[in-house]
């Protein structure tokens, strides 16, 4: 009954965006109370990238990279990493959603396609890692390595190419984002300094270039390699994490079949947003959708919505939120605007949400 | 926000309250804790208790007679119908010695002016588990995998409570000497589980038709170390279910955790609870008399919220910590239970004040909703 009083409100908000003086009153700038940017064109072009792997194996992954049509030069930059265990081999629809979003906005955006591997290089790479048991390295989500490792080398391609090239002088290796979804914002996470354990030892995949990360429908302590304190272990994943983060995830997002059944792997909502809670304060932040309709998808910003069964008014409202969202954080903390900084530390997206969303600071 | 309003607001009539409080020792206290010794609650009075075991029978849903034993702890010299307070111990293989089935903390409130009625929870084998898997419709073949105290804890608890209720109104020693209108139930691990689902927390362990074993009878809670979502049946909001276990809790509840009160093995990414995932049990559930203490030191190993602090030294927890931390647990469990079940305003004013972080440093704290 709650949650049906608020959504009436919600769709009221929502109706009144384009010109509500209230909302315009509530958060000066801000239409609807919404976070918006000018919008541009973008060209894309994709590039094959290869590197040697811990097995001393080529690995190859396919980029998409979107560049805004300004003049603006050089060009923040947003790095995308997608989600799911099975890899893809296409950058054009890898996180496309987001990809697109990001490049309107001016940022030049590369979206990586984290391809899988055979048996052979899995193999490999298991016996790289120690992995020795097959049905160990079976179950292996190597994925979980590589990605990491193929955003560093997307990060070092970046600085060979602003260095000659195409892209000469064109990307400002000082403000750069990582941001992924699932276990693509696990990625993002780890180039941010979160530690990982696989096969009984801790890994950092650390990376010091970005300055900020986005981290959508990330996992929870017990999953994919997190882990939280213990008896005489002082430690957690998220410990390193100082540079600025903005986690979102919504009380759709649960990943339990059956809904009793969700360790280990699996990541109920309050689980995904635990890792929130273990980062060092500054510049972290909390998306919260308090809605059973945000499904995982819809944090990869998917055009699966309507097709989900939930409403469209209520599909836009979610993209409007959690772009919204983003689009403040990148802009504040790769931009340094002065208006994002103010909407996201208004918590203007409670206002824009009717307090469907829940965000946090600290 | 309401509750920081809150607290600061008392904190301007701090003191008002601690001469309303305070006796001239009281007054003695460092500045900034009012007539709370150390910072930390303690009950008006302290009992010497007595001990009797007895036990509660019952038939079960399959028809069978299912034995109790209890410990009851009394504190002698307290007049008038007594409140309770019924301890339910943790571990999935079950106790026979009501004894030492949460010992410690059933000393602890019968000292603090409780009834306390600790049980021995007994794991069922064969026909007796194989007849109350047929009753709730597990299969044959998943039988062997069911956990039949999950079930069985929550059953135990409701009646030993209809056996206080008896107790109380027939002719005896106990006759009008329990109030039964003042009962709270505690526990530690599984047993917090299982006071969590007499508090009305739904749990799917069978089928996808959640439990329901709520007692109405109770009037607050206490967890200890409680499962996150995932663990034992508790599950949490999914894509189109806006429901999780703990929805159905609307009664005052303390959990109590901290940063050692995990259980995993060797790697580290395999655990069935960790600290994070078992403060989702007070995230998620509803504002209104609902407390968190959590406490920030990985020398906090699970045992030591069953109060166990005997096995400080064999975990190579200092006495000195150790005897700090069940301080703080009993200061944090007994503001609890004086707040709800005695109505004692300087239980209530220590419980919302941030006096448990000034006593530990900031180590440890209380945050309420």
């Amino acid at each position: 009954m709650k949650i049906f009083r608020k959504w009436i409100a919600c769709a009221v908000t929502i109706a009144g965006m384009a010109g509500s003086s209230i909302a315009i009153a509530q958060c000066p700038g801000s239409p609807g109370c919404l976070y918006q940017r000018p919008q541009f064109t973008f060209t894309e072009n994709e590039f094959r990238i290869a590197y040697m792997d811990i097995a001393g194996r080529e690995r190859t992954i396919n980029i998409m990279v979107r560049q805004p049509d300004i003049s603006l030069s050089p060009l923040p930059v947003v790095v995308w990493s997608h989600g799911g265990a099975e890899g893809q081999t296409n950058a054009r629809t890898a996180l496309k959603e987001w990809s697109e979003l990001t490049a309107r906005s001016g940022y030049l955006t590369v979206s990586i396609a984290h391809t899988p591997r055979n048996p052979g290089e899995r193999s490999d790479l298991c016996n790289a890692l120690g992995i020795a048991n097959v049905a160990d390295c079976e179950v292996f989500k190597y994925l979980n390595w590589d990605r990491p490792h193929d955003i560093k080398e997307v990060l070092a391609e970046l600085r060979r190419q602003n260095a000659q090239g195409d892209f000469r002088g064109r990307i400002d290796l000082n403000r750069i984002a990582v941001g992924g979804h699932s276990a693509g914002s696990g990625a993002a996470l780890s180039i941010a300094g979160a530690v990982r354990v696989f096969n009984e030892t801790l890994y950092s995949f650390a990376d010091p270039q970005p300055i900020a990360f986005l981290a959508f429908s990330p996992q929870g302590p017990t999953s994919e390699g997190f882990f939280d304190t213990d008896f005489h272990k002082p430690d957690t994943s998220w410990d390193p994490l100082h540079r600025p983060v903005l986690v979102g995830t919504g009380d759709g997002d649960g990943g339990c079949d059956p809904p009793g059944d969700c360790m280990p792997g699996g990541d109920p909502p309050y689980g995904r947003r635990a890792g929130f809670n273990r980062m060092p304060e500054q510049g972290k932040y909390l998306f919260y959708i308090h809605d059973a309709d945000a499904y995982h998808g819809m944090f990869g910003l998917d055009a699966d919505c309507v097709a989900k069964g939930v409403a469209a008014i209520k599909c836009q409202a979610f993209s409007d939120w959690l772009t919204s969202a983003a689009l403040a954080f990148l802009d504040a903390h790769i931009r340094g605007d002065n208006a994002a900084y103010t909407w996201l530390r208004n918590g203007w997206i409670r206002s824009a949400s009717n307090n469907v969303v829940e965000w946090l600071e600290k | 926000m309401k509750l920081n309003n809150l607290i600061n607001k008392q904190h301007l009539t701090l003191a008002l309250a601690a001469t309303i409080l305070g006796s001239a020792a009281a007054m003695a206290q460092p500045i900034g804790c009012g007539p709370y010794p150390g910072c930390l609650y303690a009950p008006p009075a302290s009992y010497a208790v007595d001990r009797t075991t007895s036990i509660v029978t019952y038939n079960d849903v399959a028809g069978l007679q299912r034995n109790v034993a209890v410990t009851i702890r009394r504190p002698i010299g307290r007049s008038g119908p007594l409140p309770v307070v019924i301890w339910v111990h943790g571990g999935g293989e079950g106790h026979s010695n009501p004894v030492t089935s949460m010992g410690e903390w059933s000393t602890a409130t019968a000292q603090a002016g409780y009834l306390s009625i600790a049980g021995a929870h007994e794991r069922r084998e064969g026909s007796s588990l194989n007849g109350l898997c047929q009753a709730l419709g597990v299969s044959a073949n998943d039988c062997s995998q069911f956990q039949p105290l999950n079930w069985d804890r929550p059953k135990d608890i409701s009646a030993i409570i209809d056996q206080l209720v008896t107790m109380n109104a027939q002719a005896g020693p106990w006759n009008g000497k329990i109030d039964v209108n003042r009962i709270v139930v505690g526990g530690h691990s599984a047993g917090s589980a299982a006071v969590l689902t007499v508090a009305g927390a739904r749990r799917l362990l069978v089928g996808n038709v959640p439990w329901n074993l709520t007692d109405p009878r109770p009037i607050a809670f206490l967890g200890f170390s409680p499962q996150g979502p995932g663990n034992l049946g508790f599950f949490e909001t999914d894509f189109q279910q806006p429901h999780t276990s703990w929805d159905g809790i609307a009664r005052p509840v303390l959990i109590v955790t901290g940063d050692g009160d995990a259980n995993c093995v060797q790697p580290r990414d395999m655990c069935v609870e960790t600290p994070m995932m078992r403060r989702i049990a007070f995230e998620r559930l509803a504002p209104r008399d609902k407390y968190l203490m959590y406490i920030k030191s990985v020398e906090t190993f699970h045992n030591l919220f069953a109060l166990k602090t005997s096995e400080c030294q064999e975990k190579n927890v200092s006495q000195t910590d150790c005897a700090a931390f069940a301080s703080w647990l009993q200061s944090s469990a007994l503001a609890f239970l004086d707040t709800y079940v005695e109505g004692r305003f300087a239980a209530r004013f220590w419980l919302q004040s941030p006096f448990l972080k000034m006593a530990s440093g900031a180590i440890a704290g209380i945050e309420g909703k």
